[in-house]
């Protein structure tokens, strides 16, 4: 085993070899990402998009010193990764098959890794670049298949907790008649797309707080989902209960404005998850040998 | 193998360049039919025993998610709603939605997905060979029947999806055949041929419902027949 993992190169050579590889990534993706935002980036359950992108380059940043250090043999399965990468990328594009197109980036940036950079620094790069997954547009027709028993499942949740509470609401497939007032659950308020961001959101939570014991970080990240659908549902019903109190004018005011409300209620809720689970780990272990936290 | 850092950097860029390079060879050339028709000048308003009625029922909607005016793109470069009417008195309703070129990501849309999203509930599928035309070589076409509900409205789907040449509604195999045609440089046009009726009668039991599936596919193949070629073309291929 080689003493030394990363060549002593010089700066230049360092950087130099990124600049370059940063040229060929440019060329291939940028002409991606124009179409993403010209289409995808538009529509509700793309929106995401320019933030994934955001998150992704600053993780990347976090590991820089790491994706410096250069090694100095070569990599077969990098190379293998690379290589199947851009097959998929020159056949995506061609097929005018996003997926592919915009998925390509995982295993080509992987496979670049692997060739340039030490032999650690592929580990830390997983995650930064998986978290790209959260870009890929998702194909219409799943995308229709989700939706639709999604719409189903927080109509009927809604419309259950109110009535156990006393309301008078009604339900007829996704339409909630509360009062004088009708609502419609329409695709946007399905949740899916905040359940999207959410995830990305709590995924990334998990991975920054960094949390040693693994079953809380499992614990976390299954709990992903079913807080942001939870924070979904509170949402609708903070919308039903503010028509039927304030009339559907204030309705529509909240609709439109309190979009943040749900991000803020799942990270809220995550946050609190957390805390409650680092205090559980702690009881557990009778105080004893206590979780250790890595500074974040 | 031993190879300098800004060396294997030149190569990952080469090998990008190439791929930048292949992605631009292969990508696919538009193919259309010598001339599309029209459909609604061109697609034949009495035939038969049929002709069109001004449309009184509402047809299940060809786009997807537009209750927030938010709709999928809207794949098709043509669309026609029609309602016929028969000498005795039977209605069906004719949709028929083209688009000059099928990628893997704008495809036409399935009505077993288009109807569930509108709240339709499935009841009964199946796929049975129709014979629409006598010319031997699209004689047999892949037909799905859906039997679908909406709050108390029964109605009986037929329809097809060509793609190119090709005829199916399953999307993995749609799909494969989109991808064998663009790495031969092509890009196929589609089509959504969908007749379907309403019937009041709510016992579903056998002979009715498979006497008015029969109407339709009959009226299809009346239909084909009566066409221009140029619509032909577009119908079946």
């Amino acid at each position: 085993m080689n003493t030394a993992e990363a060549t002593a190169s010089s700066p230049a050579q360092k950087f130099g070899a990124w600049a370059v590889v940063l040229c060929g990534l440019l060329l291939l993706y940028v002409p991606v990402y124009l179409g993403l935002a010209q289409s995808y980036w538009q529509t509700d359950h793309g929106a995401h998009g320019p933030i994934i992108l955001a998150v992704t380059l600053w993780l990347l940043s976090r590991v820089k010193d790491d994706l410096l250090q250069l090694r100095p043999d070569f990599s077969v399965a990098g190379l293998t990764l690379l290589l199947a990468g851009l097959a998929c990328y020159a056949i995506g594009r061609a097929q005018s098959f996003p997926q592919m197109e915009v998925g390509s980036q995982i295993p080509v940036l992987l496979g670049c890794v692997l060739l340039l950079a030490q032999r650690s620094a592929f580990a830390k790069t997983l995650f930064p670049v998986l978290f790209l997954l959260f870009l890929v547009p998702v194909p219409t027709t799943v995308l229709d298949s989700i939706l639709v028993p999604l719409k189903g499942l927080v109509s009927w949740t809604v419309e259950e907790i109110l009535f156990r509470a006393g309301y008078p609401i009604a339900r007829s497939g996704v339409m909630l008649a509360i009062g004088p007032y009708q609502l419609l659950i329409a695709d946007a308020c399905s949740g899916l797309n905040s359940m999207v961001a959410l995830s990305g959101i709590g995924l990334l939570y998990v991975y920054i707080a960094g949390h040693t014991s693994r079953w809380i970080n499992i614990v976390l990240v299954l709990a992903v989902l079913p807080v942001a659908f939870l924070a979904n549902i509170l949402r609708v019903m903070m919308l039903v209960l503010v028509t039927y109190y304030f009339g559907s004018g204030a309705g529509q005011n909240f609709h439109d404005h309190a979009g943040y409300i749900e991000i803020v209620i799942a990270f809220g809720g995550f946050f609190l998850l957390d805390m409650l689970l680092v205090w559980l780990a702690k009881f557990l272990s009778g105080n004893k040998a206590a979780v250790k936290e890595p500074a974040p | 193998m031993r190879l300098q850092p800004l060396a294997r950097a030149g190569v990952i860029l080469a090998l990008m360049v190439l791929a930048f390079a292949a992605s631009r060879l292969l990508t696919p050339r538009v193919q259309v039919p010598q001339s599309p028709a029209e459909l609604a000048l061109a697609v034949p308003k009495q035939f038969g025993d049929w002709h069109e009625v001004p449309s009184l029922l509402v047809q299940a909607s060809l786009a997807v998610n537009t209750d927030d005016g938010t709709s999928n793109a809207q794949p098709y470069d043509q669309v026609l709603l029609r309602t016929y009417q028969d000498n005795a008195g039977h209605l069906v309703m004719l949709a028929l939605a083209y688009s000059t070129r099928q990628s893997q990501d704008v495809r036409v849309h399935k009505p077993d997905v288009c109807y569930s999203a509108q709240g339709y509930v499935i009841k009964a599928s199946e796929r049975l060979a129709v014979s629409i035309t006598t010319h031997r070589a699209l004689n047999a076409v892949p037909v799905t029947r859906l039997l679908t509900e909406k709050s108390g409205r029964t109605e009986l789907v037929s329809y097809w999806i060509r793609t190119g040449n090709f005829y199916s509604s399953s999307g993995p195999a749609v799909r494969w055949h989109l991808f064998k045609e663009a790495l031969k440089g092509r890009v196929p046009d589609g089509i959504l041929v969908r007749a379907s009726q309403l019937v009041t009668d709510t016992s579903l039991q056998g002979a009715h419902v498979d006497d008015a599936f029969k109407r339709q596919e009959h009226f299809l193949a009346a239909l084909y027949q009566a066409s221009p070629d140029t619509v032909k073309q577009m119908l079946l291929r």
